[in-house]
């Protein structure tokens, strides 16, 4: 077990929930879709934290809550730091926070306590960005065509504002492009002379380019082609080594998860269902939702048994998300508690979280 | 089983403002009735205008290449070229959709948003079929309730954006097999599922096939996807069939070192702390073809003066297999 002190980001409870309007003839009904309902887990310190689950499971919008993209509903996340006992932004009033302003970058590079980053607004919020990035899937739509490269990684660096002089600014992107394995008479050109991956390694370069201490990959591989996706696991792996950066690496290939990371969550229709060290999560599962994700990867072995578990329809709408266990009404081994009572998120082994009544009947365990 | 298909040096070209580009060159397979090819490749490699142009999808600026040679064997026993059926013929209209079935990876964009699912599969149970209306409602709701439906009967007054995208995927192929194609084409039909839904559809369509004795060509990036449902299978690279051979051999034994490295660089959930191995470089674009050797650019095994300069032939370096690698042909090599 590792230390608190090692503890990057904290999540507790975070929800999300986005208002969905449905026009009747007369009248206009209010739905609440609970994206992502109740969410807690914690990313340490040079640690990748895998996020896996199928699509409308709210694995984007967990990313982009930590991040502040778009507003929790409930809940917090805390960006630790390391140096304890400076000043704590996130309860100061609005005019202290003016007074703090100026002093801002020290104050975030320095330490202070834990940043509540939910409760981070406006010069703030923005002031804090540097701290954290992101790595978007389309590496084809996330680069704007008419910016040189230079210009598309500089933008960050700009934005914050933190660096005015042009060489210094220079002479960060060159180091940051090396590292990312881009040639410097790169800088010079625009995306659209570039291939997949290495647009893909331009958009690595801007997010790390602030010296981020946490990058949300949100599907950042998904869309690159198999020759392609290796290069850019290993060169993401390699920076993480470097630069002690953590990731929250968003992806549904769970071989690419199962590379990427160190724990890995299986997120289902808004909820956690399992929270694992990587090998425990891919050898010994303990929810039958895990099991039966891993039972469904098809494998380029012919000879492995490839024997899917076939969970039964479809996955249910977050909007009229089931009564009790989110899962029971595809799992095999539903029983009649699982759709009456909802699952506690409980901590079965060390480091081991899972949210399922009969977690300890079953044994998914592989050699 | 007898070839239902078979294409050879299928080329296609295009021009665009940069000149002539040729996607596709010298393409060559067959497919036996009741077995499924796979196609594989990234993207660019060709795999999906490839049979594009069996089905004459291409758009109007595409042209084939003299020697291509298209011919689709019918249920009846005829042969057709398919390279030249006319445009709006009675006859292409037969082959396409009757003859030969077509899924595509995005069931939302291949259905009309604006016809219930019954009418679309009416439509073309009533043209391929020759039935009367109410016989091919009947026979829809059959269809529906075959790939899994449940409640065919109600789903079928239904529009495609009120199914889920695992269901839309199993109406497309109902729709598709109501029309009772003896060749199904199935591009990258379960890319866009998850792996919990894209396993249930590949059940199915294995299924299907079995029952009803199709031959099926299957494109896919998905080299696991591909040991799962494929007999055969062609790895595609930049336009051309780079080795081909049953299935479970080439994935057990690759030749071509572009095989080889693809498989590689796949990662496992078996193998944890294993670093991948990348095919190093990136895929040259298709308006930049190197010459020789379209992968020597990329190859670790590259001969300097032989892979750079002159395309390999297609050889046989084992029975049922066939490669195109200057590594497998000394004797060619010499002799060119």
């Amino acid at each position: 077990m590792t230390s608190k002190s090692d503890t990057l980001i904290e999540v507790k409870d975070l929800s999300v929930h986005f208002p969905i309007k449905t026009r009747k003839l007369f009248k206009t009904e209010a739905q609440m879709l609970r994206a992502v309902d109740g969410v807690s887990f914690d990313i340490k310190r040079g640690e990748t934290v895998g996020l896996v689950g199928e699509s409308g499971s709210g694995k984007t919008t967990v990313g982009r809550a930590i991040l502040r993209a778009i507003d929790p509903t409930d809940g917090e996340v805390i960006f630790h730091r390391k140096n304890k006992g400076d000043i704590d932004l996130a309860h100061a009033s609005e005019a202290e926070l003016r007074k703090v302003r100026s002093k801002m970058n020290m104050a975030f590079s320095e330490g202070g306590g834990g940043i509540k980053v939910h409760t981070l607004a406006g010069d703030l919020l923005r002031a804090f960005r540097p701290e954290m990035s992101l790595v978007f899937q389309d590496p084809y739509s996330s680069l704007n065509p008419r910016m040189t490269v230079r210009d598309i990684i500089a933008e960050p660096l700009v934005a914050a504002g933190k660096i005015k002089d042009r060489e210094k600014i220079d002479a960060r992107v060159r180091e940051i492009a090396a590292r990312c394995k881009l040639n410097l008479e790169h800088l010079r050109r625009f995306p659209h002379a570039f291939s997949g991956g290495q647009r893909q390694r331009i958009c690595i370069a801007r997010a790390l380019v602030s010296k981020p201490k946490f990058v949300v990959c949100d599907e950042s591989v998904s869309a690159l082609d198999v020759s392609i996706q290796a290069e850019i696991v290993n060169l993401l792996k390699d920076l993480q080594d470097e630069m002690g950066v953590s990731f929250l690496f968003i992806a549904h290939d769970l071989s690419v998860v199962a590379q990427m990371s160190h724990r890995v969550a299986v997120l289902y229709v808004g909820k956690f269902v399992e929270y694992a060290p990587t090998e425990k999560l891919f050898f010994a599962p303990k929810h039958p939702y895990t099991h039966a994700l891993l039972s469904a990867i098809p494998t380029a072995d012919p000879d492995a048994s490839y024997d899917p578990i076939r969970l039964q329809g479809e996955i249910p709408n977050p909007l009229a998300a089931p009564s009790g266990c989110r899962f029971h009404t595809r799992c095999p081994f539903a029983k009649e508690r699982c759709s009456a009572e909802q699952p506690d998120w409980r901590e079965i082994e060390p480091e081991h979280f899972v949210a399922c009544h009969y977690a300890e009947d079953f044994d998914f365990s592989r050699s | 089983m007898p070839t239902m298909l078979s294409v050879e040096n299928l080329s296609i070209s295009f021009r665009t403002d940069e000149g002539v580009i040729t996607p596709v060159q010298g393409v060559t397979f067959a497919v036996e009735a009741g077995r499924t090819l796979g196609l594989v490749g990234e993207s660019g490699s060709g795999k999906s205008i490839s049979t594009k142009a069996l089905m004459q999808l291409l758009p109007g600026t595409a042209m084939l290449g003299e020697n291509t040679r298209m011919t689709y064997t019918d249920k009846g026993g005829k042969d057709i070229a398919l390279g030249h059926l006319k445009h709006g013929s009675r006859e292409l209209r037969r082959i396409r959709g009757g003859e030969i079935g077509m899924i595509f990876q995005e069931p939302m964009a291949s259905f009309s948003p604006v016809y219930t699912i019954g009418n679309q599969m009416m439509e073309a149970i009533m043209l391929h079929r020759g039935l009367k209306k109410r016989e091919a409602r009947e026979f829809a709701v059959e269809m529906l309730d075959k790939v899994g439906i449940s409640n065919a009967a109600a789903r079928i007054d239904q529009y495609p954006h009120e199914l889920s995208g695992g269901m839309r995927q199993r109406a497309m192929i109902a729709l598709t097999l109501s029309a009772g194609p003896a060749l199904l084409i199935a591009d990258e039909p379960t890319t866009a599922l998850d792996v919990t839904i894209q396993a249930q559809v590949l059940d199915l369509m294995r299924d299907l096939q079995r029952e009803l004795g199709m031959g099926m060509i299957f494109i896919t990036h998905d080299l696991g996807v591909i040991a799962q449902i494929a007999d055969d299978v062609a790895v595609m690279y930049l336009g051309t069939i780079v080795e081909r051979g049953p299935a479970r051999e080439v994935i057990r034994n690759p030749q071509h070192p572009y095989t080889q490295g693809l498989l590689d660089a796949i990662p496992s959930v078996e193998h944890l702390h294993d670093r991948l191995k990348p095919v190093p470089g990136d895929i040259p674009s298709p308006t930049n073809r190197p010459t020789g050797c379209p992968f020597h650019t990329r190859c670790a095994q590259a001969i300097p003066g032989i892979c750079d300069a002159q395309e390999p032939v297609e050889t046989t370096p084992m029975p049922g297999r066939a490669v195109r690698c200057w590594l497998h042909s000394d004797k060619d090599r010499s002799a060119a």
